[in-house]
């Protein structure tokens, strides 16, 4: 079954971000075909050098580091999005797939299921 | 056709009530409900305390009696749970505390998935 989580939400405003992670964690034990898509605010999750200290706030998004570790795979960022923040994929703490906005609904073609937060 | 409904949207947003009309029609259809399953702000149904102004639309007693009419546990993710305070002590009827991976397992066995994010 393909599953495909996106993620659009910013990483420190409220706990989407961070809830979404766990999900992707949880659904990578069940599910061998999974992908994750990281698009408009979402893209800022996965930029490196992070220091939230002084937001008093945990960097969930580190865990990101660990996907491979959970054999996840498939790893895509949206090209506009990063390019709307003035952002590249080097400025990413993790490698990933650029996907341009044409290739999404493809992407989308080949899933079972999407969740998005 | 199998459903596995995924409720984001907090018993305050307009995605409950969508949400609630949208499993209705399900219903009505005749399409089979696996599961109902809150997380993230979703799982503010579970709270037994919350109390709506009897003017408006009871959406967590709309849910309830919906669950109980159609004999499906209204689910509730625990770690998301935990981090708004809900526990088994304010737990509302019909609603039940477990884990995602019920959620994983619901959707393996769904033709389709639908989110209500807010």
């Amino acid at each position: 079954m393909k599953i495909l989580l996106m993620n659009q939400s910013s990483p420190f405003a409220n706990y989407q971000a961070q809830e979404s992670l766990d999900l992707l964690l949880m659904a990578s034990t069940f599910f061998n075909e999974l992908s994750v898509l990281f698009i408009d605010d979402g893209v800022m999750q996965l930029k490196a050098d992070q220091n939230t200290a002084e937001l008093k706030t945990k960097n969930a998004m580190l865990g990101y580091k660990a996907l491979q570790l959970y054999d996840i795979k498939n790893v895509y960022v949206e090209k506009e999005s990063l390019a709307k923040r003035g952002l590249t994929a080097n400025d990413l703490m993790i490698e990933i797939k650029l996907i341009s906005t044409k290739e999404l609904s493809s992407l989308f073609k080949q899933q079972d299921h999407i969740l998005s937060y | 056709m199998n459903f596995t409904i995924l409720i984001n949207a907090s018993p305050l947003s307009q995605g409950s009530n969508t949400a609630y009309q949208y499993c209705c029609a399900l219903i009505k259809k005749g399409c089979e409900l696996k599961s109902i399953f809150f997380y993230s702000d979703g799982v503010l149904h579970g709270n037994k305390f919350i109390e709506l102004p009897k003017d408006e639309w009871q959406v967590i007693a709309a849910w309830q009696t919906f669950s109980r009419e159609q004999n499906i546990k209204l689910k509730i993710c625990v770690s998301a749970a935990q981090r708004r305070g809900i526990t088994e002590e304010n737990l509302a009827e019909q609603f039940e505390i477990t884990g995602l991976g019920q959620l994983m397992e619901a959707i393996q066995k769904s033709d389709r998935l639908v989110e209500f994010n807010e």
